[in-house]
């Protein structure tokens, strides 16, 4: 008996995974549990695992291809069994579309496809007319369609979010020469869509103040020289900023909620995530519970977490459990910025470079190593004063680290 | 015999100028087709004139034609115009079909030719149609339809000939037994020797005609279309005729698939000849007509060289009703 | 109004014609006694022999009767059997009826009307179940008319027979026994003239014959699925009412195509490169074309239903449609 391999469902917004590598090919022996391929979705890459030991009867699915939740890549079988593969033809009635069609109407369907290899964007004669009627560049549409095909509705949704947000109706597409097309990865059209939309719905506040990181850069240059020693994790500055921001939301709760619908709630745990950078995009793994963490294990947690994201290992879980982010921009001398709320969050922790400068103290003009923060907060949870005391017991307590135990 | 006393004198140059009409029309065509004026292909009669004068000395002039692909003669023994018929084989907007049929599909309704059909054995179920309304309508008319002896062994011409006999149609199914099918010779291509014969197998009368005789043909279509227009029914004549040039323009008049020999003899009792023997006709008559008819040939000439081509857009004329 | 079946509109469109036009006749194989599909049942009884009356087996020579009398200013209305009997009668139909006007430079009109059923009985075979409606529109000179209904089947014949073009009006075997509403008064359609069953603002199904029942249980499916489908009938494809289709096509943006015979070169096709070319600005996907399979009509059910398309098949394609 056959048995079909699918795209699993792995987190309620994925509707599509990329192929990435298939481990396995037609022919090879497959052990149940073994990972068979590689897939990327929105938010992290996965292993799918067989379902069943025998032999991969046939790859239906190749790399590059995007195929979604429940669609068929592959069928193990027994060696001598003889497959019919006319049966898996056409994608017909395996896939969720016709499910999506019952659910959402057919406009709505598929959100995440991606654009083809060669970059070309498709667009359906109707849908390129309007946008040439309009002053629309498409490049900047998102198609719905099969390969991120451009359809009317898709330029009428351009069109309806432009008008709502009160932007201008996409940039004129006049003379300009497009040099190079890159097609959207599905994490890129992830962020794209999720900072939009939390740029568009929470209404950013933001506070800044400056920190003496002295007492701070003294605790982690004994650390580094014991660290070095004893073969253990070196101590960054970001695990200091995460334990402290940790504690701190103890006391200052609203800053660890959420929005949902006319309610605030107030999450349990506290993560912290961590912004990371990669190639093209942003991840954002949390390190679980870190109040509760000592800052060795946060320091850990955190090597790990970015080890592992840089390596498009993280599972969905370490993703989705932040309640707080903290990003540090230092290291590309970046003296000061501010973020953007990573949804469903409150607030966000901006860092910039640790500076020596000259402050003053007790009247006298010293130099001592200064860091610029900025916290973004989501007014709707959060009021400025809130904000500001959150952000003031951050600075008091960095500079005084004792009064953060 | 007392045949040719059925048929008076002045009848006879009639019948001649008719005959020399035809003739020299199919030469003069045969000319311009060589010459390039005439174009696309052309089927002519030379030799098998007396077929055409014979029958149509039997029918009335409200009486049908239905000819084949090989039907100039046809036309004109109804006497069609020759300057229309002229300029229709140069393609001119004159023409009878104003360009449009050519040399293969020349009607003129006029004159009750209802069409030369391009396609071999098609004319016998349109003139079975033709026969079935005029019994409707009652109006006592006769259908003649001519056909080749190769004609008579496709299927069109035993569905004709069975439904015609059953229902009695006023149809003369006339074939014109060249001897040969394109390069085909009857005796290759037909189980019979006669093909008159094949009317007993749908109960109708079928006779063997000298094809070359304009007299022996009016008598054998005469009783023919008395019967069918008394109601009887149809009659098959097969006339026994040989056409003196080849099939169409391009073949030549022997060699490939006829004999010099076979011609010469044929062309020993050429209806021309015949014709002026029985209807006693002098040399100055054969010589005045001879000479009205290339006149009046030249004349039609004149005229289908001086008419204009037809408008492009008549082209998407008539494509419907 | 009163609601009777296609062959009963069909008689009475045949009957009415010949009592206003006593040039109009009947003729063909078992027409006597109206057997195979009972269409001229009782005509003969009004009209008598000489308009209505059995011929031998004989189909080129059935179309040749009409071509001749045609021509003589009769008004023959032959039926062939089936319409895959029509091959044998090509050379009539496109050589001598669709033509001879033409070549005559407009000296003759053939006023013929040649009535055949096509489309599955029920494992009839591959030599009785075909829909041949294609072969007919590529041949200029003829019309070609395709009635999905008994009020367009007896409009249509009426003006069939009074047309004085050659027409091929091409019947449902299926459809014959099914009933619908015709008035009692008299009425004609007009060639040229589609017929909008249902509207709908997300996608155009145009339907010949009977699948436009199909595309309507299809359209009920689809509504229930949230798309909207508008269901157009030609009725006629040659002339065919392409202001209607291109009009439709530029209010919903998509468009299929549904047909009885087979997909490759069939009235699909011809209808969708008309499309392709007048509006294809207008099109938010590709065309789709539903039809039977490029096989012959097998004759056990399962493998005639797998040929053959139906409402499910549409609904299914549709639905690829509207996600594309």
């Amino acid at each position: 008996m056959a048995t079909e391999v699918a795209i699993p469902n792995l987190g309620y917004t994925m509707t599509v995974a990329k192929i990435l590598k298939w481990l396995k090919s037609v022919g090879d022996p497959v052990e149940a549990g073994e990972i068979l391929l590689e897939i990327e979705t929105d938010k992290v890459n996965y292993g799918i695992e067989s379902p069943a030991s025998g032999v991969v009867k046939a790859i239906l699915a190749k790399v590059g291809e995007e195929i979604p939740v429940g669609g068929l890549v592959a069928i193990i079988g027994r060696a001598d069994e003889e497959i019919d593969l006319r049966l898996y033809e056409k994608r017909e009635e395996k896939t969720p579309v016709s499910k999506a069609v019952q659910a959402q109407g057919p406009r709505e369907v598929i959100q995440t496809v991606s654009r083809p290899k060669g970059g070309r964007v498709l667009v359906s004669p109707v849908a390129r007319k309007m946008a040439q009627e309009k002053g629309i560049n498409l490049t900047f549409v998102t198609g719905s369609g099969h390969s991120g095909r451009i359809r009317m509705a898709d330029v009428e949704k351009y069109l309806n979010a432009a008008k709502t947000a009160k932007m201008e109706a996409g940039p004129p597409s006049g003379p300009l020469e497009v040099a190079e097309i890159i097609p959207m990865t599905t994490m890129r059209r992830a962020i794209a869509r999720r900072l939009s939309q939390s740029f568009h719905d929470a209404p950013h506040f933001n506070l800044c103040t400056e920190v003496d990181m002295t007492e701070v850069k003294r605790f982690l240059d004994l650390n580094a020289q014991k660290a070095d020693s004893q073969a253990e994790v070196k101590l960054s500055v970001n695990d200091i900023f995460i334990k402290a921001v940790a504690i701190l939301l103890h006391a200052h709760p609203r800053l660890n909620s959420r929005l949902n619908g006319d309610q605030i709630e107030i999450l349990r745990d506290i993560n912290i995530g961590l912004a990371v950078a990669l190639d093209d995009g942003l991840i954002v793994p949390a390190v679980e519970k870190a109040d509760q963490k000592r800052l060795w294990q946060i320091a850990r947690d955190r090597k790990d977490l970015v080890e592992r994201a840089r390596q498009g290992r993280l599972s969905l879980a370490e993703i989705e459990r932040g309640t707080f982010t903290v990003s540090n921009l230092g290291m590309y001398d970046i003296v000061f910025f501010t973020s953007i709320l990573n949804p469903p969050q409150s607030g966000i922790l901006s860092i910039g470079q640790t500076m020596d400068r000259p402050v003053v103290r007790n009247g006298a003009v010293v130099i001592r190593p200064i860091v610029e923060l900025s916290l973004a907060v989501d007014h709707r949870i959060v009021d400025g004063a809130v904000g500001a005391k959150f952000l003031q017991d951050l600075k008091n307590g960095l500079e005084n680290p004792i009064l953060l135990i | 015999m007392g045949k040719a006393a059925e048929i008076s004198g002045d009848r006879f140059r009639v019948l001649y100028r008719k005959l020399m009409t035809i003739r020299r029309f199919e030469e003069k065509v045969d000319e311009f087709f060589r010459q390039g004026k005439v174009i696309g292909a052309v089927h002519t009669s030379v030799g098998q004139e007396a077929v055409a004068v014979g029958v149509a000395e039997a029918l009335n002039e409200n009486d049908l034609v239905i000819a084949t692909h090989r039907g100039h003669g046809h036309c004109l023994m109804r006497g069609a115009e020759l300057k229309p018929m002229m300029a229709e084989l140069f393609g001119k907007a004159t023409g009878l079909c104003k360009g449009k049929g050519g040399s293969m599909h020349i009607v003129d309704v006029k004159k009750g030719m209802l069409g030369a059909m391009g396609i071999v054995g098609a004319g016998m179920p349109i003139a079975a149609g033709v026969g079935l309304a005029i019994k409707m309508q009652k109006t006592g008319q006769v259908c003649a339809c001519f056909f080749g002896d190769n004609s008579s062994n496709g299927g069109p011409f035993h569905e004709s000939l069975n439904v015609s006999s059953l229902w009695k149609l006023p149809v003369v199914f006339v074939c014109e037994n060249n001897l040969y099918g394109i390069s085909v010779s009857a005796k290759k291509s037909t189980s019979v020797q006669d093909i008159a014969v094949r009317g007993k197998g749908y109960d109708i009368p079928g006779v063997v005609v000298d094809g070359m005789d304009v007299v022996a043909v009016y008598e054998a279509a005469r009783e023919a279309v008395k019967r069918a227009r008394s109601g009887k029914g149809p009659s098959l004549l097969e006339c026994k005729t040989y056409r003196f040039l080849g099939h169409s323009r391009g073949d030549p008049p022997y060699g490939p698939y006829r004999t010099k020999e076979e011609l010469d003899s044929w062309k020993k009792r050429d209806p021309r000849l015949l014709l002026i023997k029985q209807g006693g006709l002098t040399p100055e008559e054969v010589e005045q007509i001879d000479q009205e008819v290339s006149e009046a040939m030249e004349e039609a000439v004149r005229y289908a060289e001086e008419s204009p081509l037809p408008d492009v857009r008549t082209a998407l004329e008539h494509v419907y009703a | 109004m009163r609601e009777i079946k296609y062959a009963e509109a069909l008689r009475e469109a045949l009957a009415e014609e010949m009592r206003r036009d006593q040039r109009v006749f009947v003729y063909g194989e078992d027409v006597e006694l109206g057997y195979a599909f009972t269409v001229c049942k009782g005509l003969i009884d009004e009209f008598g022999r000489e308009r209505v009356f059995d011929t031998p087996i004989c189909e080129q020579t059935i179309v040749g009767i009409a071509v001749g009398a045609s021509m003589m200013g009769m008004r023959p209305v032959p039926e062939i059997q089936f319409c895959d009997l029509l091959p044998m009668c090509m050379d009539q139909i496109c050589n001598s009826a669709a033509k001879l006007r033409y070549m005559s430079g407009g000296q003759v009109s053939l006023p013929l009307v040649v009535r055949s059923p096509a489309g599955k009985w029920g494992s009839f075979g591959a030599q009785h179940s075909q829909t041949l409606d294609a072969w007919f529109t590529h041949v200029p000179g003829l019309k070609v008319a395709v009635p999905a209904t008994p009020y367009d089947a007896k409009g249509l014949l009426k003006t069939a027979i009074r047309d004085d073009s050659p027409v091929l009006f091409i019947e449902r075997k299926l459809l014959y026994q099914i009933p619908g509403p015709v008035p009692e008064e008299e009425y004609l359609v007009p060639f040229g003239e589609a017929r909008i069953h249902r509207e709908g603002k997300d996608l155009t199904i145009v339907a010949v014959g009977r699948m436009v029942s199909e595309a309507l249980k299809a359209a009920e499916q689809l509504e229930k699925e949230g798309v909207q489908a508008t269901v157009l009938d030609p009725r006629t494809l040659v002339p065919l009412d392409t202001k209607a289709i291109l009009d439709s096509v530029r209010q919903t943006h998509r468009v299929a195509i549904v047909e009885e015979g087979p997909k490759r070169a069939g009235v699909g096709g011809e209808i969708a490169a008309l499309i392709a070319e007048e509006v294809v600005d207008e099109l938010d996907a590709p065309i789709r074309r539903i039809a039977a399979l490029d096989t012959p009509i097998p004759f056990s059910p399962v493998l005639e239903n797998y040929v053959l398309p139906n409402d499910r098949k549409i609904v299914e394609a549709v639905r690829d449609l509207m996600s594309i």
